[in-house]
């Protein structure tokens, strides 16, 4: 097993299943149930024939009963996209465990979730390339592929956001479940990234990825800070009362852009890397309802 | 407000370079420490927040630059030594003349009067210029260079700080003449004066609460006088002035003693005296004693009252006289009063032969009060005698039907016999006198009763010269007269113990001596012609006195007892007299001999209604009023070790924020 998924959590996942509040129209058939009605062996209720209805659905013994044409709907089963939209900025790569490790883990995680209930699942990076293409992936037996893809990303993809979803909206025009993973440390902004989302109508959950380090920064004196994506240096000499405003402003950004989130239909989770990922899949998204 | 330079301009223009090379330290960029961070988007979002208030975050980014600068600026302005002063010394050499009597410790000012004026000098000090030259003298009854001339003001400082405030009662004018040795060499003659090897003209600053004497005659000459004035004129004090005892002569087993309570203040109060009694002065003092006797009374402003008491059988001890009030002097609250033990009287007894008198001399009461010395009638013309007789040695005489042939210089007691100054008669001898008449009043013939007498076989009258007092009348005249001679008295008694018959025979005249009035009046003859001292009061001293102690013994060396406890040897200066000078404390001192036996006390007592008024006065120097120089006027207060202060606690405000960035 990779670092990225102890053998303990993958037993635990097995029993989870992702959650779609929309309902989507998979191309193949899944072992989801669809609240849409539709072709199984699950019957669900009964209405009125109208011209045109497919034959083949008319409960005859009622007709035979009652002498009137009723059609039987079945529950339709199909199968649900996944989607886990990687931010490998350089920015990802800071913190014990890096934050992009953290969302290695946790796109693994509900990847794996997905392969378990034979969804469709693909994860890729912000940065994905169209020669590199992220596979979309289908049954647990793909479990290796996932993580070995997973395994396979490193940090430095620098580009803006919302090129990077733009990127992803014209790749997957499909529907599902997307959850960006990202730190959403992005000088030109998260909104307009999130805003192509939403027009997509797809099922959207942004987990904001943070370090221990960015909340309560251990650092003293004097310091030039330079930026790990585009070298942009800020001086600051260290005081309690700059230190308690930054913390102020750490907390205002995850509030603005949970607000943002929630007035639109999307999901904001803060994904802190102290926490552990058994932890946050098993309590924050069951609770948030992303699995169940 | 002054300032006086500390620093030569060359040293001032590197100084002045500082606060310059601390701004443009400041403004050099700082080296930081670069730090690679994942994103410096949230830190300039929080650094755009912090510009909002520009100006004052501008102030507080250098709000270590500012209290660097703050800390160089108090730098300069100690070293410009800011400081407050009235018109200059005058001149350039000074003698500060301080009052260390005993009204300088009093408390009408804090700490006190000797602390206040203390600091007056050190103030004064403080403003001398470097070329300056000075030296104290302190005076209390007498005067004492502290420090001779210097220009080094921590010496004088130094040796300012050394002084202590006495119980002595103060006197300017030889304070004055030392001052004046040192600046009038011509008028260098007086006791005490200092000479100096040139003499300058000078200014004398009295530093006292001016409760002294007035000086006069005495030449200002070259010198300058002026008074600072200590002491508040609200000042109030209630003073014992005096406490003395003495015995009653007509009651010898009565004392009384006597207190006189002066009010200095300006209010009629209503105080507390309290009198308590021990044997010693730490029994007297103890405050869990209770008082032999309290009074209260009333005295006005500016006032005085005497108050006595009266007291019996008091043998040796100590008495102390409390003052329940408190004022600004506690000094002379308390007053103390010893009780001498009996002085023996030296007694001279000429009788020819043992007998009735001999026998009565020689009972223990007798030898308690008198040391006696017998004599044979032929002895009288013997040199020893004369000697003796003519340099006072006895305090009585007593001439047995025998007379010298000149009076000696004592008192004397005539039994049967004429003093031989011719002023004496005896009338004719008649047979069995009868006594009509004793006057019991006079101290010769207390308690004396001829009731069981049954007779005297024969006897004479007596007639003195003018002045003479009849003590015992008899059916034939007078038998006892007391008359004065020259400070001296003689008592004649006409009434013989023995008679001569016609063969020659010495034979008793009367019963007398069997009756028990016979030993009693040997007994008064004693006390009051010999002069015993019977538990008189002790002498007392003023603080800083010399005392001269007499005893009855020879004795190489006496120990004296201080009221601290602490025994001092005195050696003996001549015969039986030992000088003591180590006076300073009031209270009782006790002298003892070598084996614990208290010899004698003598007291210590202030008693100085000079020192216990505690309005502050002019001081008269030959006429001239010394006016009161205002104390601000030569008061210099330095700022510079404030600004010191303030320097080093903003250096220690700096080092804190910069070590801890806190608050900016």
């Amino acid at each position: 097993m990779t670092e990225l998924l102890t053998p303990e959590l993958l037993s635990r996942l097995e029993r989870l299943e992702l959650v779609s509040r929309k309902i989507f129209r998979g191309r193949l058939k899944g072992e989801r149930k669809s609240r849409r009605k539709g072709q199984s062996v699950e019957f669900t209720d009964f209405r009125n024939y109208v011209p045109g209805d497919d034959l083949r659905f008319i409960d005859w013994n009622l007709y035979a009963r009652l002498d009137r044409l009723f059609l039987k709907l079945f529950l339709e089963e199909e199968d649900l996209h996944f989607y886990a939209l990687i931010d490998a900025s350089t920015s990802m790569d800071f913190g014990d465990p890096t934050k992009l490790h953290y969302a290695k883990q946790l796109a693994a995680a509900l990847g794996f979730i997905g392969l378990c209930r034979s969804d469709r699942v693909r994860i890729s990076t912000l940065g994905e390339s169209s020669q590199q293409a992220a596979p979309t992936l289908r049954g647990r037996q793909q479990l290796w592929r996932m993580l070995e893809y997973l395994d396979a990303i490193e940090p430095g993809e620098n580009i803006p956001l919302v090129e990077g979803v733009k990127r992803f909206c014209v790749r997957c025009p499909g529907k599902g479940i997307v959850v960006l993973i990202s730190d959403l440390l992005d000088k030109t902004g998260y909104e307009a990234a999130l805003r192509l989302l939403i027009a997509r109508e797809m099922d959207v959950f942004v987990f904001q990825v943070m370090t221990e380090e960015e909340w309560d920064p251990p650092i003293t004196g004097d310091l030039e800070l330079v930026d790990s994506e585009d070298g942009d240096v800020a001086e600051i000499s260290v005081s309690r009362a700059l230190l308690q405003r930054y913390r102020r402003t750490v907390s205002a950004f995850v509030e603005q852009a949970k607000e943002f989130c929630t007035r639109r239909g999307m999901t904001h989770l803060l994904a802190r890397t102290d926490v552990p990922v058994e932890q946050f899949v098993g309590n924050y998204l069951r609770q948030r309802g992303l699995v169940r | 407000m002054n300032f006086v330079n500390t620093l030569q301009p060359w040293q001032w223009a590197i100084l002045g370079l500082v606060p310059p090379a601390i701004v443009l330290l400041y403004f050099l960029k700082l080296k930081r420490q670069p730090l690679v961070v994942p994103s410096t988007y949230l830190w300039r979002r929080t650094l755009e927040d912090l510009h909002v208030n520009s100006l004052w975050q501008r102030l507080r980014n250098n709000l270590l630059l500012l209290l660097q600068l703050l800390i160089i600026f108090l730098l300069m302005g100690a070293l410009m030594r800011p400081g407050r002063r009235g018109p200059e010394l005058l001149g350039d050499r000074f003698i500060f003349l301080i009052d260390v009597s005993a009204s300088s410790q009093a408390t009408d000012v804090q700490p006190s009067r000797f602390e206040k004026a203390r600091q007056e000098i050190e103030s004064m000090i403080d403003q001398m210029d470097s070329n300056d030259t000075a030296m104290i003298v302190q005076f209390s009854d007498r005067a004492e260079i502290v420090q001779n001339y210097t220009q080094q003001r921590r010496l004088l400082k130094e040796r300012l700080r050394a002084l202590r405030p006495t119980m002595r009662g103060s006197d300017v004018a030889e304070a004055l003449r030392v001052a004046a040795g040192l600046a009038n060499p011509s008028s260098a003659r007086g006791e005490g004066a200092a000479q100096s090897e040139e003499a300058l003209p000078a200014t004398v600053y009295i530093v006292s609460d001016g409760a002294v004497p007035p000086v006069s005659g005495f030449d200002v000459g070259n010198l300058t006088l002026r008074h600072v004035r200590v002491g508040s004129p609200e000042a109030s004090n209630i003073a014992i002035t005096q406490f003395s005892a003495d015995r009653n002569p007509d009651h010898p087993g009565q004392l009384d003693l006597f207190a006189r309570i002066e009010n200095f203040g300006s209010e009629k109060v209503t105080v507390q005296i309290g009198l308590r009694y021990g044997e010693t002065q730490q029994e007297a003092t103890d405050s869990q004693r209770p008082y032999l006797d309290v009074k209260e009374i009333e005295i006005a402003a500016h006032g005085s009252s005497g108050e006595g008491f009266r007291l019996q059988d008091v043998e040796e001890g100590v008495f102390v006289l409390d003052l329940e009030w408190k004022d600004d002097l506690p000094l002379d609250n308390r007053a103390y009063l010893a009780i001498n033990p009996p002085e023996r009287a030296r007694v001279l007894v000429v009788t020819p032969g043992a007998g009735s008198l001999l026998t009565a001399l020689n009972t223990q009461t007798a030898r308690r009060l008198a040391q006696i010395e017998v004599l044979s009638p032929e002895k009288l013309e013997q040199a020893e005698y004369r000697q003796a007789a003519d340099a006072g040695v006895y305090d009585l005489i007593i001439y047995d039907r025998c007379a010298p042939q000149q009076m000696p210089l004592a008192n004397t007691l005539f039994w049967g016999a004429l003093p031989s100054d011719q002023r004496w008669r005896f009338g004719e001898k008649k047979q069995l006198p009868v006594v009509i008449d004793v006057d019991r009043s006079h101290p010769l013939c207390q308690f004396l009763s001829f009731d069981d007498v049954l007779a005297f076989l024969e006897g004479r009258s007596v007639k003195g010269p003018e002045g003479t007092r009849s003590l015992i009348t008899s059916s034939i005249g007078d038998v006892l007269a007391l008359a004065p001679r020259e400070g001296y008295e003689d008592a004649v008694l006409g009434i013989p113990l023995y008679r001569e018959d016609a063969t020659g025979n010495i034979l008793p005249n009367t019963d007398w001596p069997r009756r028990t009035s016979f030993p009693v009046f040997v007994t008064n003859a004693l006390k009051y012609l010999g002069r015993v001292q019977y538990y008189s009061a002790a002498p007392n001293a003023s603080p800083g006195d010399v005392v001269r102690i007499r005893t009855e013994a020879t004795a190489p060396e006496v120990v004296v007892i201080d009221p601290r406890g602490k025994r001092h040897t005195v050696k003996s200066s001549r015969e039986n007299v030992f000088v003591y000078s180590a006076t300073e404390e009031v209270g009782t001192y006790r002298v003892e001999d070598g084996k614990g036996n208290v010899l004698r006390r003598f007291t210590v007592n202030l008693f100085s209604p000079i020192e216990s008024d505690l309005m502050p006065r002019d001081i008269a120097v030959s006429e001239d009023k010394v006016q009161a120089a205002r104390v601000s006027d030569v008061r210099r207060w330095e700022y510079w070790k404030w600004l010191l202060l303030l320097a080093l606690a903003v250096l220690a405000l700096e080092w804190y924020i910069y070590n801890r960035r806190i608050w900016i």
